[in-house]
């Protein structure tokens, strides 16, 4: 809620308006410095504020001469403690939802989906759990029925199926100007936790107003403090100015020069630099030879149509990029250069350079089934300090590294490779063994039946002979 | 309905609210009616249509019911105004026939009797089903507690005259 302007705080110091009634900049830079780049002295004029050119450089030498010492105007005197204002709960009635909310999960009473659902026992209708009690306290029967109803614990429980069915529900950030869309269910930590934008008790303690949780910076102290705006005369809270810019404002709008559409002023520069149709503007490959420039409507008409050095940019484009690679490689390298010299410094550098450099294993000889790895080790040593070819021990190692890491990886594709072969091979080997093996055991099946018939032929032969 | 609009607790000064916006019954009550307006806007009963009166008071509604066919109503349009009170949904409405209208249960100043606007009103009930009970009370009357009479009496009797009189009774009205 905006306080009324015009109201003077105990104990805030209200900054001095600038002689032109404008906004001062120095005060206002002290609070906000982040926001003095984007108040642009480099603003184009806009109508009615044609003596503007003169006022903003006395402005900007105001801002820049320190005439009277940042002090008297920053550190209000201490203020007892206050008790302050809680944040705002969080008002699910006031939820906005990004898609259509079925019909069942509103709430016959305040026809909004359901905030802590409870459900009668007796007739099964559900309600907001706040809606139903204040409803059951002025008439103890169920709104929709008209069942008798009281507010106990055992007529009444809580839908947990219909509680997730809300939690799902997606949601937007109550807070103006946060945007946030996020699960109904997890709205609430977002809003007390993260939002930026969620008001919050100031940070001086003497002060009992809310501010947004992203204003609540140490050095910034306390905002409420009383700012004259730049356009209109009206006194504003510091921390109203982009609400009182946005919408309060009576010289919030502004026709824009170039175009005459009706422009937020505090919105000009913004609109001058990226959307106003007449403004002057350059072709986006104008870096990149294009001559084309002028209204923005006539460069945009340009850029459609196809700038022929849209191909070039494009490679240029890709060349910067890899220039910006090439260029962090570069300090990379340097870095390491530095350490590895640090570090090579400490051992007894040899001042010369081996002669042939017979310790010396160069990336070709570098083989890792000969050479005992000690001798690689020593020679390593000898040829990283002095050799040129390698500029350092660690560019050295991370090469043999490289280099061993792509011999593993033959060795492994080898390695899998015969694997393969020989599980081929075996397979065609066992292949032919098991057919035989079966035919075996199927001559045997039955040699083994005929065995059987020619036994029991003799047995029955046996005693009828006998 | 200017009283109406200053008694309001919803013209408190705003800067006087504070944070706790729900404490406020008004706010709440303000809501209600909103959601209900959107309701109504995008899925609309037939015969029934209610939109806040135009000075910006969402607790003051005009409302339209045309009669039903078969009755002796049909073809005729009545002009309604709802005054809501600071409490609703907890508390029903104020509903008065703008339209002159002949019926057992409405007064010559255009006072109904119906007991969902009295005690059988439950903060379910919401201006969509109040108008569609009020149309279906223009078919069926509920004569055993008349406000009018001789309405009530006719309705059996003579449903002739009664026709004539409520013909003679309707007069539309501008949107005053």
């Amino acid at each position: 809620m905006p306080p009324p302007p015009n109201t003077p705080v105990a104990g805030t110091r209200v900054p001095t308006p600038g002689p032109s009634g404008q906004w001062d900049a120095r005060s206002y830079a002290e609070f906000r410095p982040v926001h003095i780049r984007s108040q642009p002295t480099s603003r184009p004029p806009t109508p009615g504020r044609q003596a503007s050119s003169s006022r903003s450089a006395s402005n900007s030498t105001r801002a820049s001469t320190p005439a009277m010492p940042p002090e008297t105007q920053h550190s209000p005197p201490p203020r007892p403690p206050r008790s302050p204002q809680p944040t705002p709960p969080l008002d699910y009635q006031d939820l906005a939802y990004v898609d259509e909310v079925d019909d069942t999960l509103i709430c016959p009473i305040c026809r909004t989906p359901f905030h802590e659902p409870i459900t009668t026992k007796r007739c099964g209708h559900t309600f907001c759990t706040p809606c139903l009690r204040r409803a059951v306290d002025l008439q103890p029967i169920c709104p929709i029925d008209r069942q008798p109803l009281a507010f106990v614990a055992d007529q009444l429980c809580h839908p947990r199926i219909v509680s997730h069915q809300l939690d799902r529900l997606r949601v937007r950030c109550p807070n103006a100007g946060c945007g946030t869309v996020t699960t109904r269910g997890l709205i609430q930590t977002h809003y007390d936790r993260h939002c930026e934008r969620t008001l919050v008790p100031c940070p001086d303690v003497g002060c009992a107003r809310l501010v947004p949780r992203e204003d609540v910076t140490s050095e910034l102290g306390c905002l409420h403090r009383e700012m004259r705006c730049r356009y209109c005369d009206a006194v504003v809270f510091l921390a109203d100015r982009e609400r009182h810019y946005d919408a309060d404002c009576e010289g919030h709008t502004a026709k824009c020069l170039e175009c005459n559409a009706v422009v937020v002023r505090h919105r000009m520069a913004d609109h001058v630099m990226n959307h106003c149709p007449e403004a002057q503007t350059v072709c986006r490959f104008h870096a990149f030879g294009c001559s084309v420039a002028g209204a923005r409507r006539f460069v945009e008409l340009h850029e459609g149509s196809g700038c022929v050095y849209e191909a070039i940019g494009k490679l240029m484009r890709a060349q910067v990029e890899d220039r910006a690679v090439i260029s962090d490689l570069r300090a990379r390298l340097t870095a390491v250069e530095r350490w590895s010299s640090k570090h090579t410094s400490r051992s007894p550098r040899p001042g010369h350079r081996p002669s042939g450099g017979e310790g010396y294993m160069s990336m070709s000889d570098l083989d890792l089934d000969d050479g005992p790895s000690s001798s690689a080790q020593s020679s390593f040593l000898n040829d990283s300090a002095s050799n040129g070819a390698w500029e350092s021990p660690e560019d050295y190692m991370l090469a043999q590294f490289e280099r061993m890491e792509a011999k593993m990886e033959d060795l492994r594709k080898s390695v899998t490779e015969l694997d393969g072969r020989h599980s081929v091979m075996l397979l065609n080997e066992t292949m032919p063994l098991k057919d035989q093996i079966t035919e075996l055991r199927s001559n045997m099946g039955v040699l083994g039946f005929q065995l059987h018939n020619t036994l029991d032929e003799d047995g029955v032969r046996g005693p009828g002979s006998a | 309905m200017e009283d109406i609009q200053n008694s309001a607790p919803g013209s408190v000064p705003a800067g006087k609210l504070g944070a706790r916006k729900g404490a406020d019954p008004s706010q709440n009550a303000a809501k209600r009616l909103q959601t209900e307006l959107m309701q109504l806007m995008t899925s609309p009963a037939p015969g029934v249509s209610a939109f806040p009166s135009a000075d910006g008071n969402l607790l003051a509604w005009n409302a339209t019911i045309e009669g039903p066919a078969d009755t002796p109503y049909a073809d005729l349009t009545f002009k309604l105004s709802f005054e809501f009170p600071s409490n609703y949904p907890y508390a029903p409405p104020t509903v008065l026939y703008k339209t002159p209208i002949y019926h057992p249960n409405v007064d010559f100043s255009g006072r109904i009797c119906l007991d969902i606007l009295k005690d059988k009103w439950t903060p379910a009930y919401n201006i969509q089903s109040v108008l569609l009970s009020l149309q279906s009370l223009l078919g069926e009357p509920n004569n055993a507690s008349p406000l009018n009479g001789e309405a009530a009496e006719l309705w059996d009797k003579d449903p002739t005259l009664f026709k004539t009189k409520v013909m003679d009774r309707h007069k539309d009205i501008g949107d005053d």
